[in-house]
């Protein structure tokens, strides 16, 4: 009779541990599928909010489209006021190419190798990368305006950007819209551990007065004769 | 005899409530899982929603874009010629700034994920922004005039990234292959791309990399959500 009651109780609570583990486990998994859900409502939030921004903006153009082209057909523009509405856009689309220097508010990345080895283009282009990913404006290296043919190329100790020898250390400029720059230098706190990693000194300065050269325009950085048109 | 009748007792009734704990937390999960579920399917046909949306809005643009440089065109025919050079200028202003479809010749690279494999970290099998950003650079490099990728023009400014899974480029969400264009001198375009480092790493760890010479692409321009002047807008000229 002993030994029965015994065995039960041991039965009872082998059960009881089973059962714990089990419960303990379903939680567990339960809380990590609960974080995956989480996860992909919390992105499916934010492509949302930037497809409506999108949206908005893009309505927003055609807006003003209609309405320059209501003023066209009706020849309520003079030729005059459409040539200076020519010069006007033509003027931005030279400062959105790189044709122009240009001053704004923004920050300066200086990277420096704190041992003797040469700093790598790698390096210098993930920089670039999260500059970008923080909607600059403008970038340069070294003063080279970095458009979108540019090329960063370790060649031994130096670095070739546009075709031209720079020296370290690199000086990255970045403009950008002021809103916007809080944003690229918390970016920039991920990459400078990075960077620390590979032995490279980095300094971040905000600045509200950079200035960025245009790119040389001497048709070997700007080229477009490969391309043809398509309408 | 008493005392393991009493622990019998507190034991049993430990199981009891343990199995109706069991047994709610199953039922709670169950309902977490399809509240989260129908949130899920319910954002995802609102984000359809709004990108289709967001297609005729482009085309609807893109119609009036071009009607406009079509009268512009018709005033300039009636004789003016300053307006006829600024149209020009214009123009060519916006094949250098990537806001022209443009076709020529070249390579296009189409990257894809290493199949899964146990054995190995799944962070290696899948392809990083990193690796991205270095192919673009050796196709400059090697003198592309104009990249895509995904069919997204890549313009100075482009925010590419976070790939993983997915990567974004200039704030679209594309899921793998990456298909990536570029239009350029196809021989050194292809030769550049398949000596590079970064690409002969990926081939070692499987990551699916084709790269062919074509004579043939069309490049399509950037996608402009904002206007001209929102992307310049910190900007301030400087005359020299």
């Amino acid at each position: 009779m002993k030994f029965f009651k015994e065995a039960a109780l041991t039965v009872v609570c082998l059960l009881l541990g089973i059962v714990i583990a089990m419960q303990y486990r379903s939680v567990k998994v339960n809380t990590s599928l609960a974080v995956y859900e989480q996860q992909r409502v919390n992105d499916l939030i934010i492509d949302l909010l930037r497809e409506q921004e999108n949206n908005q903006q893009l309505q927003k153009r055609i807006d003003e489209l209609q309405r320059d082209l209501e003023n066209l057909r009706t020849g309520t523009n003079t030729e005059n006021e459409t040539i200076q509405a020519l010069r006007k856009e033509n003027e931005q689309l030279e400062i959105l190419a790189g044709l122009k220097t240009v001053k704004g508010k923004g920050i300066i990345v200086t990277l420096e190798s704190t041992d003797k080895t040469a700093i790598d283009d790698n390096n210098i282009l993930a920089v670039l990368n999260e500059l970008r990913a923080a909607d600059v404006q403008a970038l340069a290296v070294n003063d080279e305006r970095i458009i979108a043919t540019s090329e960063v190329r370790r060649a031994g100790s130096y670095m070739i950007v546009n075709g031209r020898k720079l020296l370290p250390p690199y000086v990255i400029k970045a403009i950008a819209d002021p809103e916007k720059l809080e944003n690229s230098l918390t970016v920039m706190a991920g990459v400078v551990d990075m960077l620390k990693y590979y032995n490279i000194k980095v300094d971040i300065k905000k600045d509200d007065n950079i200035i960025i050269p245009a790119v040389r325009d001497d048709g070997t950085i700007i080229r477009y004769d490969l391309l043809t048109p398509v309408d | 005899m008493r005392n393991a009748k009493g622990v019998l007792f507190v034991v049993f009734l430990l199981f009891g409530m343990f199995v109706t704990m069991q047994f709610r937390t199953v039922l709670l999960a169950q309902q977490q899982n399809t509240a989260g579920e129908s949130q899920v399917q319910s954002l995802t046909a609102e984000l359809e929603q709004a990108k289709s949306e967001g297609i005729k809005l482009l085309e609807k643009l893109q119609k009036l874009e071009k009607e406009k440089d079509e009268i512009m065109r018709q005033i300039s025919n009636d004789g003016n010629p300053v307006i006829n050079e600024l149209l020009d200028k214009k123009y060519e202003l916006q094949v250098i700034n990537g806001l022209t479809d443009v076709r020529g010749s070249g390579v296009i690279i189409t990257l894809n994920d290493a199949p899964a494999r146990n054995e190995m970290d799944p962070e290696q099998l899948i392809i990083h922004d990193m690796d991205i950003v270095k192919i673009l650079n050796v196709l400059r490099a090697a003198g592309a005039q104009a990249i895509a990728i995904n069919d997204e023009r890549i313009i100075t400014t482009s925010r590419h990234f976070c790939a993983g899974p997915t990567i974004l480029i200039n704030q679209n969400r594309y899921p793998v292959p990456y298909v990536i264009k570029a239009i350029g001198d196809p021989d050194e375009l292809y030769n550049a791309v398949e000596q590079n480092e970064a690409v002969i790493i990926m081939k070692i760890y499987d990551i699916q990399v084709d790269i062919r010479k074509e004579s043939e692409i069309i490049i399509p321009k950037y996608k402009t959500y904002k206007n001209i002047e929102n992307m310049i807008s910190g900007l301030e000229v400087v005359e020299k």
